[in-house]
Formats: C-alpha cells, structure tokens, sequence
C-alpha cells in the first residue's frame, strides 16, 4: 500500500471534490446557441467557384484589358501628343486605377507570388527617384521596395509634369523618355497580371477544393485579404493623409493618385470592391456565410452590421471633395469621419467574422509553444 | 485522521521514484533548452522586441544584451544537466530555477503554464533529497547515501500533479467546453487535412467527445494513478491522452513533461524492478536512522497556496475567460480561442490633436496578438506610448478601442473607451475600467 490514505476516504474526498465542482460550474448561457458554429455543415466548394470564376478571374481579365488599352493610347502619343489624345490616355488610365482597386483585394496565391500590389501601387510616388529613373531609362522594376513605378509613375507622367496641359503636352514631346518609361511600367505590370492570370488556370483546383478553416485554407485566405485590403484603405488612403496617424499633421502629399487627383474616386472603388466581395456572387459569399452561421451582436446580425457599415462608410466618403490633397485640409473634420467610419467596420471585418467563422485572421504562430 | 496521514508521510520508502524523477526532469529540461535555443526563440522572444510584458512586482528584470542573455541560457542548460547527473544538486537547482525563472519574468506575454509547472517541480525538488542515490554528488562522496526517504517526498510532488490536473479539469466544467466544446471544435477542425483521422476530427461529435473525455480525465486521472489497481492502465491513459495532445496542439514539451512526472505515482518496487533490468542497483540504507521531512512549515504553506491561487478569480467580477484577471498561475489549459484587436488612440492634452497608433512599431506580431486580449498588457503598453510621447513634448491622453472574441463569438468591447488609461490603476486589484461582457 503506496496510499496515504484508505480508499473509502479517497472516495469520500472525490464525492465532495465533485460536489464542489458543480457548484463551482460557471453557467453562462448568455449568447443565443449559434445555427451552425465552424460551418460544419456548409458545403464551402460552391462559394469558391465563385469567387474564383466570378470574382477574382474576371477583375484580372478586366484590369488586364483596361492595361491594353492605356499601353495602346500611350504608343499612340508617342508619335506625337496633343491635347486629345492627352484626355484619352488620362480617362484610360483612370478607368484601369478604378479598376486595379477590384483586382488589388485578391493578394494571395499567384497575386501574392507576383507581388501585385508593390509592383502596381506603392503610393506615394518618390519623384526625385522616378525622375532619375526615367532619365536614366531605367526600366528594372524588380525592386518592390521602389516608389518610382507602378501606376503612381503614370500618373506622374500624364498629370504631374506641369499644371497646365499645353505644358504637359511639351514634355511629353520634347523628352520622348516620359512616354517610354510609361509605357514599360504598363508592359512590365502587364507580363505580372497575364503571368498571374495563367497561373490562376490552375491554382483555381486547388483553390476551389481547399475547404477546410485553418490558416492558408481558401476560406482564410479570403478573409485575410478583405482585412489586408481594407486596412490599407484606412491607413494608407485616409488615415496618413488625414493626420489621423501625425497628431493632426496633414499629410497631402501622400494621397494615392496625387497629380491627378481623384483620390477619393479611387477610395470609393476600393470600398466598392470590398463591399462586392463581401457580398459574393449569386448568394455564395462571405456575407452569406455569416447569415448561415446566424452570427449576432446586440441582436442585430452580423452580416446586416456589416452592410449598413458599408453604406455608412460611402455616405461620408461621398461628402469628401476630390482632389483628397486639398480636403484633408479644407473638410480635416469630414475626413476624419470616414476614417472612423471605417474603423467602426475593422472591428467587424476583422474580429466578428474571422471568430463566427472559425479562421484564424492571420498567420501569427505563436513563436514558441502555446498551452 | 491527521495521526493516519502524517504515519503514512513519515513511512519510509525506497529514494528510487525520486531519483528517476530526478534524472527525467533534468534530461527533460536539457533537451528543452536546446530545442528553445536551436529553434531560434532567444532571438525572437528575447532580442527582437523593444518593449518588453512585466508580471505586477518584477518591472525590474530587463532584458540583457544578446551576449548576456546567452550566457545565461548556457548556464541553465548547464544546471539541467547537472540535475539529472545529480551533480551539486541543491546549487544547480538554484541555479536553474533563477535562470529559468529569469527568461520567464522578461516578458509576461511569453507566459506558459507548462513553464510555470517546470518552476514549481524544480523548487520542490529543493527539498527532496534526490541526489542521494545514483548521483555524481554520491560518487564524488559529497552527500551520504541514502537509499530510504519518508514518504513525504515522493507525496508532495504527486501533489503537485494531482493540484494540476484537479484545476484543469475544474476549469473545462464551464458550458463552452460541454455545452458547445469550444474551443476544441475550432481547434480540431483545422486538422482536417491529417491523413486518415481528419475528417473524423472535424466531425462536431469528435469534438464532444474529446471535450468531455478530457474534462473527465482532468478530473479524475490523479486519483487512478494513486490507486494501485488502477494505475497501470492509468498510466496508458496518460500516454495516450498526451500524446494526442501533442499530434493535434502546438503545445511543445507539455506532454512530455506530464507523462515523465506521472512515473513518479510508481511504487518504489516498479522502479526499482526496472533500475535492476538496466543494471543499476541501489545500495541498503546504511544510516537508518530516523530522518524527517525538512522544513514542514514551508511545504505546508506551498500547498496552501497552490490551492488558494487558482482560486482567486471567484475574487473578481469579471468573468477570467474574458478579462484574464486571475487567469494565470490557474491550470486553465487549452481553455480559449481567443483574438483581439486594440487600437490606441494618443490625445494631446494642451491642443485637443490625436492619433492613432501603429502598435507593430513598438511590438512584435506575437506581443500584439497578446496584448489585444489582455487588460494588463494594454494598460502596460498604454503606459509605454505615454512616456514615449511625453519625451516627445505631447501631454498625453491614451485610451484603447479594444475588442476581443472568444471561443466563436462575435466580439465584446473590452475596455471602456473613454478611459485615458494613464489615470487608471493596474494592479492584481479588480479592474473597473473593464467593461461588463455583453448580456444577451
């Protein structure tokens, strides 16, 4: 006999140790029973198909013919711009800006290989660097780090040479290196997209059977990229501007599209191209996957939160004047409305859902164990 | 009764379930050591940062420099060693308990309760002689041989164990775990792609099942490891249990640790029956004379205190889950899927200017990820952000926008917002500046 103690008492203490436990049972019951915690019985293939076919691919097979034909109407003043031609390569490009903010949200699989975003949009431009660059006829993109290329060093090109527009007309044909140097940053961001369009041919497999919850799953990779997106809308579009990250220091030459000046049009798309991912397609979506697992706050659902978020969020984007540049100054008040407005829409982006959903929301692993 | 326990504590027995206690924790510990320094953790949880989690009354323990910090990770690996070998026993236990004990204060978003357990085992081990058989202490005539102990000693540590398990199993009787098996359910589900068993993993009912097998196990494993009818299958359960825990979880040398110490519920005959199949033999007591446990008192105050902590979050109003007031230093293992997010906001007291802050300019993407789910590390980083913006001429307000999920739920604000966090206490005291849950 090892026991310190007879058996009967063992039992004994056991009893009142169970006893205890029972009382000390912590019932809190508070939240309506979940319809379908996890998504357990939520057939997830249906909703990638869309994503992948109605989605992603299409916003790529767009982006891609926005890019043509802006390369197009480039070649076409390399012979000799006027005014005309000016006002097309300008409404080409702006139309392929708008359009890059649908395409930019996707930043995972072939996307992310290709480094899309750093190769299209690191704003704001670094002029001195995009000036020696184009001089240089530097035409090595490969830095990502760089903020001399991408669509921010067309719009330099085509809007920020001067004020006036007979101006920019000169330059552009007295110094044949801004147009060549515009048209390699279109061919260069060209050969990424049609490289990662090809490589979507068959990462969709993968992708469209990859149903289960954990990180690097479709479902996960989805979520993080409405996050990564939306973050950068409210940092990088209105946040640093604002000055709501500088105490108040406004900061208008950060805004995306500085010379040509429809920052808040190209604000407005990227929360167009958030709230249409969230929605999905043909009722398979994210939005669709919080109805199914019947996720609540305060008794409101969350996907209803969500939506009248977004609709929150245009309304005080719409009251901010374009060009941003000036209406971080002019309307500071206004901006900083929808900076909150979109806050208000991180808690349920990127705490609610990733939590209803069982996916973890980012790839921190914990550095050494967990217990 | 008390006459009958303290007759039964004062039995003597054979020392060697103490020695292989012994041997087993310090080779554990070496290996652990190792895998911490070759995985490369020194540089992630101890370099990398600039800002480092304290535990209430340990602000003062900084972070050495990378040299420093090495050397002394050395000299632990070098006191674990020295445990198992049984080499100047007593002093390497010091030894290790300091160095260890120093990694864990650095930072306190680090905190493990597996680690805490390690430091617990290793101040036991203080007070039981178990360098005095099958040790270089002995072989080196250092220490008399000793080849019977009280009882006492191989008691305490299955105290220990059995403290663990009880405030483990206790705290999965809780309705997320039962009633909705959360947050095994999350966790087991993102196996789904093992071979063969994930998809049964990612059944619902598995989770139910595991859910409540553990809570059973917690709650009942320590009393049929004492009992000797039981305890050979027990101990299969324990195996098996563990290394379950080990396939599905990142939980590192938690099962390791467990199932080692378990050995110590053994008779004296068991291990000694496999010492002699490993050709190692204890010599007979030469000195029986009549030996007592040391220092009692101290050992009794221990235990006290091991009951009363974990149970000091009845103190608080909050519930643990949700404001970790009480959370640590409780046993509550594998309890919550839990994230958060905390966005600080900096006022400037004389022009009415704010700003939000980038939390990952000061803290790694590990430290974020703690902080936003716990009160005293946002108050401590609220702190932080306001000395570093005084030093930059602000008079600074710092409050929180601080959401938190937990086990699949949607999320609850965790700290009133309008607090500027500066003017409010952190302490082991309630926090009010926490916000109520949400009651539905």
């Amino acid at each position: 006999m090892i026991l310190p103690l007879s058996k009967v008492n063992i039992f004994r203490i056991g009893a009142l140790l169970f006893g205890a436990l029972i009382l000390l049972f912590n019932s809190s019951c508070k939240d309506k029973p979940q319809a379908d915690p996890c998504l357990n019985n939520y057939e997830l293939q249906p909703l990638l198909i869309q994503y992948a076919d109605s989605l992603i691919q299409p916003s790529y097979a767009e982006l891609q013919e926005d890019l043509q034909n802006l390369e197009q109407s480039i070649i076409n003043m390399q012979s000799n711009a006027d005014l005309s031609k000016l006002q097309e390569a300008r409404s080409l490009f702006r139309e392929a800006y708008n359009q890059w903010q649908f395409a930019a949200i996707y930043e995972f699989g072939p996307a992310e290989t290709h480094a899309l975003r750093n190769r299209f949009n690191n704003f704001p431009l670094n002029e001195s660097q995009a000036r020696a660059k184009i001089d240089a006829e530097d035409y090595d993109f490969s830095d990502l780090s760089a903020y001399a290329q991408g669509l921010p060093a067309i719009d330099f090109i085509l809007s920020g040479l001067a004020e006036q527009n007979d101006i920019v007309i000169d330059s552009l044909n007295g110094n044949p290196k801004y147009l060549a140097y515009a048209k390699e940053v279109i061919v260069h961001l060209n050969l990424h997209l049609t490289e990662v369009i090809s490589e979507w041919s068959t990462y969709r497999e993968g992708f469209i059977s990859s149903t289960g919850t954990a990180a690097g799953e479709s479902i996960s990779l989805l979520v993080n990229a409405i996050n990564e997106h939306f973050e950068f809308i409210k940092r990088n579009k209105i946040g640093i501007p604002s000055g709501a990250l500088s105490l108040g220091f406004t900061n208008p030459t950060e805004v995306e599209a500085f010379y040509s000046g429809f920052s808040v049009e190209l604000a407005e798309s990227a929360i167009k191209a958030s709230e249409a991912m969230f929605k999905g397609r043909s009722g398979e979506g994210l939005e669709e996957l919080l109805r199914h697992v019947g996720a609540e706050k305060n008794n409101l659902l969350l996907a209803d939160l969500i939506i009248n978020q977004y609709s929150e969020i245009r309304f005080e984007m719409g009251q901010i004047d374009d060009p941003l540049k000036n209406s971080v100054d002019q309307q500071t008040d206004q901006v900083l409305r929808a900076f909150n407005s979109l806050n208000q829409q991180v808690i349920h982006l990127k705490s609610d859902m990733p939590s209803v959903l069982c996916t973890s929301i980012t790839y921190v692993d914990n550095p050494s164990d967990s217990d | 009764m008390i006459e009958e326990i303290r007759y039964k504590l004062s039995q003597k027995r054979s020392i060697a379930p103490l020695v292989t206690f012994r041997v087993a924790f310090g080779l554990l510990m070496f290996f652990a050591s190792i895998r911490f320094w070759y995985k490369g953790w020194i540089d992630t949880l101890f370099i990398e940062p600039d800002f480092f989690f304290k535990y209430p009354g340990f602000h003062w323990v900084e972070a050495l420099p990378e040299t420093g910090l090495k050397t002394v990770f050395l000299f632990m690996i070098i006191c674990s060693l020295a445990i198992a070998l049984g080499y100047r026993y007593r002093a390497a236990l010091i030894g290790f308990i300091l160095s260890f004990s120093y990694f864990e204060l650095l930072d306190a978003s680090n905190y493990l309760n597996h680690h805490y357990l390690v430091v617990l085992f290793a101040f036991l081990l203080l007070f039981i002689p178990a360098n005095r058989a099958f040790s270089l202490d002995l072989f080196f005539r250092r220490v008399e041989a000793r080849d019977e102990v009280p009882y006492a000693y191989i008691f305490i540590l299955c105290l220990q164990i059995a403290i663990v398990y009880s405030f483990a199993g206790i705290a999965k009787i809780n309705s997320d775990w039962l009633l909705r098996a959360m947050p095994l359910q999350i966790w087991l589900k993102e196996q789904s792609a093992l071979p063969l068993i994930g998809s049964l993993l990612a059944l619902p009912a598995t989770a139910f099942v595991f859910s409540w097998f553990a809570m059973i196990y917690d709650c009942t494993i320590a009393w049929f490891l004492f009992m000797k009818k039981t305890r050979t299958w027990a101990f299969i359960t324990v195996i098996i249990f563990h290394s379950l825990t080990a396939l599905f979880f990142n939980i590192g040398i938690f099962p390791a640790i467990m199932i080692l110490s378990n050995l110590i519920f053994f008779s004296p005959e068991t291990h000694l029956k496999w010492y002699r199949k490993f050709k190692v033999f204890f010599r007979s007591d030469l000195h029986r004379r009549k030996s007592r446990v040391s220092m009692q008192y101290i050992l009794a105050v221990y235990f006290i205190l091991q009951i009363a902590i974990p149970l000091r979050s009845h103190f608080y109003p909050h519930s643990v889950f949700y404001s970790e007031e009480a959370y640590r230093f409780s046993w509550r293992v594998m309890l919550l899927e839990k994230a958060g997010i905390a966005r600080f906001t900096i006022e400037d007291k004389e022009s009415g200017k704010w700003m939000e802050v980038n939390n990952r300019r000061y803290l790694t993407e590990f430290q974020e990820k703690q902080m936003a789910i716990q009160p005293d590390f946002i108050h401590q980083f609220a702190q932080f952000l306001a000395d570093e913006y005084s030093r930059k001429g602000v008079e600074p307000i710092v409050r929180v926008d601080a959401h938190v999920t937990v086990n699949a739920r949607t999320s609850e604000q965790l700290v009133d917002p309008a607090v500027n966090l500066i003017s409010v206490e952190n302490s082991i005291k309630p926090k009010p500046w926490i916000l109520p849950e949400r009651q539905e």
